[in-house]
């Protein structure tokens, strides 16, 4: 006879056998009842964008209308009117008769065309510029056009106001009133008599504003102030859009009011925002439209009637984003990029293969983003992760990393076959493919888009013949002789002047089986030792630290935008920084080494100086190892990849003249030589002053220097083109020889080892590497 | 006991099976490699380079921290103020491995504290700056100034240990052998050490496993290539990674895996043979 428990157990172990096939029965519903395992249906609909066709009148500034129209106003252009049906309308008025205003720091336009901006003045002198606030402050000025054109300067005043305090963004309100923000406080203007009532107090520097009946809305980079106009006071913050600011921070993010809707534009898409709503709604995906290019952020945004937005991102470019039911909610398919930072050109590339292809969303991701702290290795980590695991990219963008090992894991696929018709229709430079071609098997597993080749230039006594490493010593030994003082290379630092001299020796320290020619690494270092000591001799005791300091200043960007610098174009200006020393502008540096790009080839006459061909001689730098050059953006596709054929056709578009020809004509003349034959010689054939134009900040007379710089000729064409037919010696930065090199070269340098010692240290170091 | 299992199942049973299936195969074209990957292993010369170091760590590094543990124990537990004490050598477990890393580049650095001291005295006594330092992680002293940053980390923790084997000893046994006139010697080899055997494997285990633990602190100080007798297999298994060489960390991971198991295997016989 069975006892209850017995019992109990039984009947329990029944019911948990129910229960089972309960919740066995409950799970397999939702699953057919979510559509797990059946076809999934997508929905159709989303915004897509079209460029519009704007003239190239200089602007920067677009104020938006209520009706459709816009202002359109810039630095050295007219305010024109442009009507909703886009027709561009006759100037408001000329900017000509204000030729003593320097450059526009910030616009507004109100809708009823008075204009107010900021500018600073043009000074030739040092008493001129002193007088305008020195060295460490550049104090703006204010000028006030009202609708009928009558134009005055401002001056601004103010219990809470000061003269100094620039004032950065400025808009003007829906019934005309000014307002204007500096970098922590927002102030509205009375445009009459100049008054600057402060009205609060800000975090960070205001960048954009709406309004929204009475009430406006500012954002700086960190939350979202709501002012209410009518009663003078600061509101309570809204947490939805303090987060979505506070989150969106990578770019401008561009502000637009629409019956009681806020709309946001920046680099991730396009936002909505129901006033005092809890959500912040998405209705346009940054990468499937102009938003997420990479290369603009949006400066305005205008919402029309027909549903339709207006996005400008400056200079000519200006997108309307319509609503197209024909295309899918979401691509279909994914084409998926990894680089290990962030690249231009591919970005570019991403945008325009993305609008070519409206079926495909372009995924473009970085391993090392800069807004999180993540480190090359822990990029390369992530990575290889994700391919063990068998999610493939589908193109990887192989700068620093190592080709050879990721082909040789299986990682990329094979590009000959692909490469063939390239080489066989004489496209590409063909010595710069071959030199692509890894050790292991000898095959092609990436390509570069561009390449830079190493040069040098030099007073002509010292450098004009022979080129390499030692050639470059003997050349220096001569030149301390007649220059006992200051510094001879603009190699401020020991690790500038490695960085300047390993890549052209690198391909020489390894042999062809890849062991490693330590005799070579002590011939490099006893070079380098020389120089060095050569540099050191003419700046003795703590020259060589204040010659830092200053230029440490002169790369600084915040320093620059103190001195005025045109545009805060840092790149640009440390592009004339090296300029200026190579060409012996800066005192007493004779030397310089560099990597050649088109600007540098266009310069000819710098600041007054004789020209390059006649005291100053350039040419390639051989170091130790010869025909080098430097490989930039090189892709690579995977083997694994998901979508090979949109691989293939990516792959294409990158190399195709129409990619190049947009990227390197839009001005990216810093980012090296493409590869692409056609293209170099369409570059060069533009002759565009333009492009090699220098703007600058002399610090001997403080004044703006303008370099005066024309085209290369046909004979300097015709060399470049030979440099580039000859290149066949590949330079990739980053590998651990080369960080092992720099890290033990600065003991070298310091004496605290010998160059031997530094050699076999390397030797030590490397042969571990070798060994795994 | 079936959830608990479950969790082992899922999270370490299938991915070690996994990783064994991995070792046979190569990891780019996924073909059949049979043992070829083991061979690849026991022939690379940094695997028997990174082998011979955490050999010579670990002999090194776990019998001497076990002694001066342990003897530090035997010394403060008839203290009154051994919780203080003992609080104070926790305090290195407590340190953060970025602050362990500062502290290590300030005593053993070129420039460091160590050298300072070293070149102040050596001046003093001859007169001459004789001294002219040396930077100990990247000399023949990098393993010593490794192991005793090991020692200093985890003398604390396996001193508590010691303590907690200690205590749970019965007094009476200790007792007699006083009362029938054993010395201190003789008590200790004859009645504590038999009966601490049990914390002679759980001790050693922990300080083995701390001595791959560490290399977190080694790696921070040190980077992926560090002087050569520093380089461990962790190094070995984390460039690997960087390397896509997962075939043959797979196969690294299988033998380390089996090493330590026969391993542990030998110590629970020899130290726990009633288990």
């Amino acid at each position: 006879m069975e006892t209850e428990t017995e019992t109990m157990c039984k009947t329990s172990g029944l019911l948990r056998k129910k229960q089972y096939r309960y919740i066995l029965f409950a799970v397999l519903l939702i699953l057919v009842l979510s559509g797990c395992g059946s076809g999934e249906e997508v929905p159709m609909g989303r915004y897509a964008d079209r460029d519009v066709q704007m003239a190239d009148g200089g602007y920067t500034y677009m104020h938006p209308l209520a009706d459709g129209g816009y202002y359109l106003f810039g630095e050295d252009a007219d305010l024109t009117l442009v009507d909703a049906e886009g027709t561009v309308g006759t100037e408001v008025w000329n900017w000509e008769q204000n030729a003593n205003i320097k450059m526009k720091i910030a616009v507004a336009v109100s809708d009823e065309g008075a204009v107010f901006f900021s500018y600073r003045p043009k000074f030739t002198t040092g008493e001129e510029y002193e007088a305008l606030g020195g060295d460490r402050e550049i104090w703006y000025l204010y000028y006030y056009v009202d609708k009928e054109g009558a134009r005055h300067s401002l001056e601004l005043y103010g219990a809470d106001y000061r003269k100094g305090i620039n004032l950065e963004y400025f808009a003007f309100s829906p019934e005309n009133h000014l307002y204007a923000a500096s970098d922590s406080c927002v102030y509205r203007i009375d445009v009459e008599s100049g008054e600057a009532v402060s009205l609060f107090g800000t975090e960070g520097m205001v960048e954009e504003f709406a309004f929204l009946g009475n009430t406006m809305v500012a954002i700086d980079d960190r939350k979202a102030y709501l002012y209410d106009m009518a009663g003078n006071r600061l509101l309570d913050g809204n947490s939805v859009i303090d987060e979505f600011v506070s989150t969106h921070q990578s770019g401008r993010i561009a502000l637009a009011a629409k019956d009681g809707i806020l709309y946001f534009a920046c680099r991730t898409g396009l936002y909505r925002y129901l006033w005092d709503g809890a959500v912040m709604e998405q209705i346009a995906d940054g990468r499937l439209v102009a938003l997420g290019d990479g290369q603009h952020s949006p400066q305005a945004l205008q919402a029309l009637e027909n549903g339709e937005f207006r996005v400008y991102f400056g200079g000519n470019r200006m997108t309307e984003m319509y609503y197209d039911e024909t295309l899918p909610a979401r691509p279909e398919k994914e084409l998926v990029i990894f680089s290990l930072e962030e690249n231009g050109y591919i970005r570019y590339a991403g945008q325009l293969f993305q609008k070519e292809h409206p079926d495909v969303l372009v995924k473009y991701e970085t391993g090392m983003d800069g807004d999180n702290a993540v480190s090359k290795e822990d990029a390369l980590k992530n990575l290889n992760t994700r391919l063990l695991a068998g999610e493939s990219p589908d193109i990887i963008i192989l700068d620093g990393m190592d080709m050879e090992q990721y082909a040789k894991k299986g990682v990329l696929k094979e590009l000959d076959g692909f490469l063939a018709p390239y080489l066989e229709e004489d496209i590409l430079y063909q010595k710069i493919v071959e030199g692509m071609r890894t050790r292991e098997d000898g095959n092609l597993y990436g390509i570069p888009m561009s390449v830079d080749l190493p040069f040098w230039l030099s007073e002509k006594q010292y450098l004009d013949g022979e080129n390499g490493l030692a050639d470059l010593v003997e050349g220096m030994e001569r030149a301390r002789a007649d220059h006992p003082e200051g510094p001879l290379l603009f190699t401020p630092h020991g690790r500038d002047l490695l960085n300047q001299l390993i890549p052209v020796c690198l391909p020489a320290w390894t042999g062809e089986d890849g062991s490693l020619e330590t005799g070579k690494i002590e011939e490099f270092y006893q070079a380098a030792l020389t120089l060095w000591e050569l540099d050191c001799a003419g700046l003795p005791g703590d020259a060589r630290e204040k010659w830092q300091e200053n230029i440490r200043q002169i790369y600084n960007p915040e320093e620059q935008d103190m001195l005025g610098i045109e545009g805060g174009q840092y790149v640009d200006n440390r592009g004339i920084g090296e300029t200026w020393a190579q060409f012996g502008i800066l005192d007493n540096i004779v030397f310089g080494m560099s990597f050649m790009h088109m600007k540098m080839f266009a310069i000819r006459d710098a600041g007054g100086k004789p020209g390059a061909t006649d005291e100053v001689v350039y040419g390639t730098f051989t170091g130790q190892a010869k025909q080098v050059f430097r490989a930039t953006t090189v892709t690579g596709i995977c083997s694994q990849a998901a979508q090979p054929e949109l691989a293939e056709d990516f792959m294409e578009l990158l190399l195709s003249d129409k990619m190049m020809n947009k990227w390197w004509l839009q001005g990216n003349l810093s980012g090296g030589i493409p590869i692409r034959k056609e293209s170099v010689e369409k570059i060069l054939d533009i002759n565009n002053h333009e492009f090699a134009e220098m703007k600058g900040f002399n610090e001997k007379d403080t004044g703006f220097l303008h370099d005066e710089t024309c085209w290369p000729s046909e004979e300097e064409k015709q060399w470049l083109y030979g440099l580039m037919e000859d290149a066949s010696c590949c330079y990739r930065s980053g590998s651990m020889l080369e960080e092992t090199v720099k890290e033990i070269g600065l003991r070298v340098l310091n004496g605290e080892i010998t160059p031997k010692e530094g050699a076999d240290m390397v030797a030590g170091k490397m042969a571990i590497e070798m060994e795994e | 006991m079936a959830p608990g299992f479950s969790g082992v199942l899922l999270f370490y049973l299938l991915p070690f099976a996994e990783t064994v299936r991995r070792s046979f195969f190569q990891s780019g074209s996924g073909a059949f490699a049979g043992t070829a990957n083991y061979r690849a292993v026991l022939h690379n010369a940094a695997f028997l380079r990174a082998v011979r170091n955490t050999v010579a760590y670990a002999a090194a590094g776990v019998p001497l921290l076990m002694t001066v543990s342990l003897f530090l124990a035997l010394l403060v537990r008839g203290l009154a103020a051994r919780r203080k004490l003992v609080s104070a050598l926790l305090a290195p477990m407590a340190v953060p491995a970025a602050v362990m890393v500062l502290v290590l580049r300030i005593l053993a650095d070129e420039h460091g504290l160590w050298n300072g001291m070293f070149a102040a005295v050596s001046e003093r006594i001859t007169g001459l700056p004789v001294f002219t330092g040396a930077d100990y992680l990247h000399s023949d002293l990098a393993l010593a100034v490794v192991t005793g940053s090991f020692l200093w980390k985890n003398t604390g923790y396996m001193m508590i240990l010691w303590l907690a084997g200690l205590a749970g000893l019965p007094k009476e046994v200790d007792e007699a052998a006083v009362v029938d006139g054993a010395g201190r010697w003789q008590r200790w080899h004859y009645v504590t050490r038999p009966q601490l055997a049990g914390s002679f494997f759980t001790i050693g285990m922990l300080s083995v496993l701390q001595i791959f633990k560490s290399y977190r602190e080694i790696w921070m100080v040190a980077g992926s290539y560090p002087q050569e007798n520093i380089y461990f297999l962790q190094h070995l298994l984390q460039n690997w990674y960087l390397k896509l060489e997962f075939d043959q960390m797979a196969a690294l991971t299988v033998l380390l895996s089996a090493t330590l198991l026969v391993l542990c295997l030998i110590l629970q016989k020899r130290l726990e043979p009633d288990l």
